[in-house]
């Protein structure tokens, strides 16, 4: 089967589409301060859902958006379950890597990537262990799991629309059977990230009223303080607009899980009938630029090396994006004023990160992709491996956070 | 002697131009002739189609024009900045 592109760009467009996917990614990101890792870590330590509902409410409109452009036709359904990998044994266990050494190095594949462009020198310690990760994973562990993604040892051996939700539930790839798929994946995920967000919120309000007493209760029930209040709401909602765009405010998390949203369906139209699946893809690049590097060296990882020489185009769109999500982080750190090389007190968090980084690079080529490539946006093509991974990967903090109370 | 963060302010925009401009010749030069490689050694899973790649390249170069020229202009923006806080503070 080949995919027939919807829109006839040319490949420079669509690299530049997908480079401008990546700016906004690590602008928005970086503004937002935008972490699966953190926002998973929360649970298990502040018990606050505040970061993890934005998530699933980030993964449900993505799945909202792509989905119904699908289930109305704009976008033909192959698009969507394409590119849509095996899932198998290794999802699991790849994001179970990949959640503890991204909790222990103190960033996702996302966060890594904007925050090292911020000047983080723990997180360019972590990509350089992620990108020694990746050649341990290929020479070490690929030609095994290879193994058994062929062979089928707990694995399926089709991908595509076998990991289809609207085929796995309806067995059909109808408009209809996309479109319910679309509401009984999207709007859970929805509607449980708000509910999980104001959980959180009622139970912060709940330790404030515990807390030492504020403003007398007269000063907000009175009618003219209740104007007065008012006019000060519009006031300070067109500062905050202003402040925002200005660069003097990070953006909300909400705000930052709606404008992501939004890039990854500007990227799935952009992509459709090329690459979907090259989507938001972070991982592979860490790879990717060993091979570059080893490359100015006359070593052509190509040439000889396992799932080097046999999974890793030269370059294709996800290259740009991350290429550009780092130039997106790296300006509007920059012009916020944020940007300045960070380097930790204690010189420990810099093997820390390594070791993390390491783990992450194994752990995202074993899951086949991370956090972005694998979760988010399997979640906008209806698949259920974003699913799996997401499990796995609370299962590697869970584990990660009690081992640092230990350490 | 200029501060830790007026130098920041400077070289960080060049610093950008520089990368732009030193990605997209890596592109051209290194990355184009181990697609080569790849080609003559028939390995058409790592391979690069020449039509895409021409796109990836041409993508590249505008990328790379724009990068530079915002890199510049905030590098002379901060310099007239720095200068004239520098003169008013004497």
């Amino acid at each position: 089967m080949v995919l027939s592109p919807v829109f006839s760009e040319s490949w420079a467009e669509v690299y530049a589409f997908f480079a401008l996917g990546g700016f906004i990614l690590g602008w928005v990101a970086q503004r937002g301060n935008y972490c699966f890792v953190n926002a998973m870590t929360s649970i298990f330590t502040t018990r606050s859902f505040e970061r993890f509902g934005a998530l699933l409410i980030l993964f449900g409109l993505s799945a909202l958006g792509c989905g119904l452009l699908v289930a109305f036709g704009v976008i033909p359904a192959v698009d969507q379950y394409y590119f849509n990998y095996f899932a198998g044994w290794y999802i699991l266990v790849g994001s179970f890597i990949f959640g503890f050494g991204a909790a222990l190095a103190g960033g996702c594949n996302l966060s890594m990537l904007y925050r090292a462009a911020s000047g983080y020198v723990q997180n360019w310690i972590e990509l350089f262990g992620m990108m020694i990760g990746t050649y341990v994973f290929a020479v070490g562990i690929w030609p095994f799991q290879q193994y058994t993604m062929e062979k089928g040892i707990f694995s399926t051996t089709m991908g595509g629309y076998v990991e289809y939700l609207p085929y796995d539930i309806f067995h059909s790839v109808s408009p209809m059977a996309i479109y319910i798929t679309t509401l009984m994946l999207g709007l859970p995920l929805v509607l449980l990230g708000i509910y999980l967000q104001q959980y959180t919120k009622k139970k912060w309000l709940a330790n404030l009223r515990i807390a030492p007493q504020g403003l007398p209760i007269s000063m907000t029930i009175s009618p003219q303080g209740q104007v007065l209040g008012e006019e000060k709401t519009k006031t300070s909602w067109k500062k905050e607009v202003k402040d925002l765009l200005l660069l003097k405010k990070p953006y909300g998390t909400n705000l930052a899980t709606v404008l992501l949203a939004l890039d990854i369906i500007l990227v799935y139209i952009a992509g459709a009938g090329y690459t979907f699946n090259y989507l938001v893809i972070t991982s592979s690049d860490g790879g990717r630029f060993f091979e570059y590097i080893l490359m100015l060296f006359g070593v052509n990882l190509f040439t000889n090396t396992p799932w080097f020489n046999d999974s890793l185009p030269i370059v294709d769109p996800s290259t740009l994006m991350v290429i550009m999500l780092c130039v997106g982080a790296f300006t509007a750190s920059f012009l916020s004023g944020d940007f300045k090389i960070r380097i930790p007190r204690e010189k420990k968090r810099l093997l820390i990160g390594f070791l993390g980084g390491m783990l992450v690079g194994i752990g995202v080529r074993v899951a086949l992709g991370c956090n972005v490539g694998l979760m988010w946006t399997n979640f906008a093509q209806l698949g259920y491996d974003g699913i799996i991974f997401l499990f796995g990967m609370l299962g590697g903090i869970y584990l990660a956070v009690k081992v640092q109370e230990r350490l | 002697m200029l501060e830790s963060r007026y130098l920041r302010r400077l070289l960080a925009p060049l610093i950008l131009s520089f990368f732009a401009i030193g990605w997209y010749k890596f592109s051209e030069g290194t990355l184009a002739n181990a697609n080569q490689i790849v080609l003559n050694t028939a390995n058409f899973a790592v391979y690069v189609q020449q039509t895409q790649y021409d796109g990836y390249l041409t993508a590249t170069r505008y990328i790379c024009y724009v990068v530079v020229y915002v890199g510049l202009a905030l590098f002379w923006y901060n310099l007239v900045k720095i200068v004239e806080a520098k003169e008013r503070n004497g």
